[in-house]
């Protein structure tokens, strides 16, 4: 019966067939064909819903034929079971089905969710049913008519290009909004905004990302599309012409440009941002617009300009150091120099910045840095400046790190002690030349007691002659301590010099008369001078008595027999000079200047035949110094000198302390 | 005949006293005061030997020993030195150019007269 049935169905196929053949619908042929080859691509599955097993039969032949997948089921129930494991399916529906109608399936479908696209089959004559299935969301339908066959890859061809391009499409928007999607929250989680904006003097906005409400406080929506350029606005003033400038330089060239300005948030705080942006024009061509992305860099700007301020602060230490300091890095070229070293070595920074200083013999001021170079700490070097003048530095060398430990260079800060080594030698000869005045006298006092004493001296004559040497040794150093202890006095401060009148022509007389009878033993006279109206002065009588006494015991000494000394008085401006002058032997031009070191003798053999301790000129100019004057000398080699100093007239003083005193 | 000596220092009062202690002894002495004055002495005086200071004006003692080793006449010259310079570079300079000893003032009259006799003794035997 079944074997029966299935011929009958094969026969009614062959049948339709050669009826279709008949009638030469060779264009459906083609039709097909370019169906088939469309669908190798992506082949279109089709449930075949129809329970007359022929016709399902026929119907799945024909479109396996167009290159579709095919499988069928002939109750709605299956179909509904099918569509739920593949709902990518395209059903061919047949209305009538033996457990529900293809309304009843597609309602359920719709109640479980599933919108599955589907061409319903209906009988003959009844169009009133497809019409209603197409209301349901039918893709087409078919008429098992003459032509159903005919038509039938047609129509499921058009449905499933249709289905395809629609998921084309569907694809399509998802990756668009997947992109969009993921571009926004990219931008989103900027530390920025990225901007459109026209090329127009008011940079007016067309497009913002979120991140313009952080850093301006506006949002894009109160920033984007608005007349007289809001955004822009925000940019500080003084920025305003430089950036719009750099940009516009930037679109003419046509290349990216970078800046950086300062803005003015919507709270009114200054913020600093940096902007990237370039020209573009848009695909649809016309207008040029600019791109770009601006972020905040206020934190950075700030730690940028307290970095800078912390470099300037050491610059300005280093350079304002009194020491010379210099830095080499791992090569031993100099990166550092600071001015006080300049003025020391006599260098240019110009001609030794980045000059390696080892190996370089050529070069005497490098050789000089050289040396400081290899310097250890705390050596002191001495070196020849220009050639001639000799200095003595002492080097501070230390080795610099970086905080890894990495070894970045050595600086070497170089401090002149010439002075000190100078004042070092003062003092040491100075104690040398103490010791030695005072055991002079000394050993010579105890050598004449020692022959006097041991009975050695035997004529009377000689002894008093001893006598008298013991006496002379001991006045002589009894003047020598006399004198020291003035010099310290004088020179640590504690002796303070008097401020009272005290009239120089009476001083001056005194000392005369004092040394009148020493003089008188050389056959030498005196004239004194005066050619002042007052010669009353402000200062301290006993001292300015020990000036003169100096001064005129000098001349006394140095002058020849039977020669004149002149003292002379005179104003000169507000102060008194007084001058010394012998004919004698003179002063050596290059023992001027030291004249009045302590303990300098120009000729020791003349100051040992006439007494004196090398200290009556230092102790002098120590005492006029103190009265706030001035002591010179002016000598010619055996023609004779001027011994001359200045103090300030008592009315002068008084003068000067009043307009002081109204000055306040 | 006594030997002659020539005393060149510029403390009267020092050369006084060595003086007296060579003369006690039995010498004959004659005394300058600068390094010029000394050295036209020797000249003049052709002493057996002669008694330096260092710190003489005009020229100073090591000056006047380095020319008196220098003339031919006076190379063999005996020459004592005589200072209150005390360190022992002050004497090595002074050995160095040329003299034959090197007393430290205050010498005492038996050490002074000592290096006197030995430095002439010594010269004699040469």
């Amino acid at each position: 019966m079944r074997e029966l049935r299935l011929d009958f169905e094969q026969s009614v196929v062959e049948f339709t067939e050669a009826v279709l053949k008949k009638k030469g619908q060779s264009i459906s042929r083609v039709q097909e064909s370019e169906v088939i080859e469309d669908h190798n691509k992506a082949v279109q599955s089709i449930l075949i819903v129809e329970d007359d097993q022929g016709l399902s039969q026929l119907i799945s032949r024909r479109l396996q034929r167009a290159g579709f997948g095919i499988s069928t089921v002939g109750m709605g129930a299956e179909a509904l079971e099918k569509v739920r494991v593949d709902p990518e399916v395209l059903l061919l529906l047949d209305f009538q089905l033996p457990d529900m109608t293809g309304e009843q399936v597609i309602e359920k479908l719709a109640d479980s969710k599933t919108r599955v696209p589907f061409i319903v089959m209906t009988g003959r004559g009844d169009e009133r049913t497809a019409v209603q299935m197409m209301k349901l969301g039918a893709r087409d339908y078919l008429v098992k008519d003459a032509n159903f066959l005919d038509v039938l890859p047609q129509v499921v061809g058009r449905v499933a290009d249709q289905l395809r391009t629609e998921r084309r499409l569907a694809e399509t928007e998802a990756k668009l909004e997947e992109s969009q999607r993921s571009l926004s929250v990219l931008m989103s989680n900027l530390p920025g905004m990225a901007y459109r904006c026209q090329d127009d003097e008011y940079r007016t906005l067309t497009f913002a990302s979120d991140g313009c409400t952080e850093l301006t406080g506006f949002t894009s929506i109160e920033l984007v599309n608005k007349k007289g350029g809001p955004f822009f606005q925000l940019v500080h003033e003084d920025d305003r012409k430089r950036v719009l400038a750099e940009i516009r330089e930037s679109l003419e060239n046509k290349i990216p440009f970078q800046t950086i300005y300062r803005i003015r948030s919507a709270s009114g705080e200054v913020r600093w941002v940096w902007e990237k942006g370039a020209g573009v024009i848009s695909s649809r061509g016309g207008s040029r617009s600019v791109e770009g992305f601006i972020t905040d860099i206020t934190d950075r700007k700030l730690a940028e300009e307290a970095l800078a301020a912390e470099r300037e602060r050491l610059d300005a230490i280093i350079a304002s150091m009194s020491d010379g300091l210099f830095m080499l890095d791992d090569e031993c070229r100099v990166v550092n120099i600071n001015p006080a070293l300049e003025t020391m070595l006599g260098l240019r920074t110009e001609d030794v910045m980045h000059v390696a200083v080892m190996g370089t013999d050529t070069d005497p001021r490098l050789t000089i840095l050289a040396t400081l170079a290899l310097a250890r700490d705390s050596d002191e070097i001495e070196v020849l400046l220009g050639g001639t003048q000799r200095r003595v530095l002492k080097v501070y060398a230390s080795r610099v790190s970086d905080s890894l430990g990495n070894h970045l260079g050595e600086v070497r800060v170089v401090h002149d002690i010439t002075r000190e080594k100078e004042l070092q030698q003062l003092k040491d000869d100075f104690v040398a030349n103490v010791s030695h005045e005072l055991r002079s006298p000394l050993h010579s006092i105890r050598g004449f007691v020692g022959l006097l004493k041991d009975g050695s001296v035997t004529d009377s004559e000689t002894q008093r002659e001893f006598l008298g040497i013991v006496e002379d040794q001991s006045r002589h150093l009894n003047e020598l301590v006399d004198d020291l202890l003035d010099t310290f006095a004088l020179e640590s401060g504690r002796k303070v010099l008097k401020k009272e009148p005290v009239s120089m022509e009476e001083v001056v007389g005194n000392v005369v008369v004092k040394l009148g009878t020493v003089a008188a033993d050389k056959g030498i006279s005196f004239s004194t001078e005066v050619h002042a109206l007052s010669t009353i002065v402000q200062g301290d009588e006993q001292a300015l008595r020990q000036v003169i006494t100096n001064l005129v015991a000098n001349a006394i000494k140095f002058s020849p027999q039977q020669s004149n000394i002149v003292v002379r008085v005179k104003e000169s401006g507000n102060k008194l000079l007084t001058q010394v002058i012998d004919n004698g032997v003179g002063i050596p031009e290059e023992s001027i200047n030291k004249l009045f070191q302590k303990f300098y003798q120009v000729d020791s053999s003349a100051t040992r035949s006439a007494g004196g301790t090398g200290l009556g000129l230092h102790i002098s100019r120590q005492i006029v110094e103190g009265h706030g004057g001035d002591i010179w000398v002016e000598s010619e080699l055996g023609r004779g000198s001027i011994f001359s100093f200045t103090v300030p007239l008592a009315d002068a003083a008084v003068c000067q302390e009043t307009t002081g005193h109204t000055r306040r | 005949m006594s030997e002659k000596i020539l005393i060149a220092d510029d403390d009267p009062s020092a050369t006084r006293f060595a003086q007296f202690v060579l003369e006690q002894k039995g010498y004959q002495v004659v005394t300058a005061s600068n390094g010029l004055e000394g050295l036209s002495k020797v000249e003049e005086e052709k002493p057996d030997l002669v008694i330096l200071d260092i710190m003489l004006p005009g020229m100073d003692g090591f000056q006047i020993c380095r020319r008196l080793r220098a003339a031919e006449s006076t190379a063999r010259l005996p020459i004592l030195m005589l200072s209150a310079k005390a360190r022992e570079s002050d004497r090595e300079s002074g050995l160095k150019v040329g003299a034959d000893e090197y007393l430290t003032k205050p010498a005492s009259p038996a050490d002074l007269a000592d290096a006197v006799q030995k430095l002439l003794a010594k010269n004699d035997d040469a």
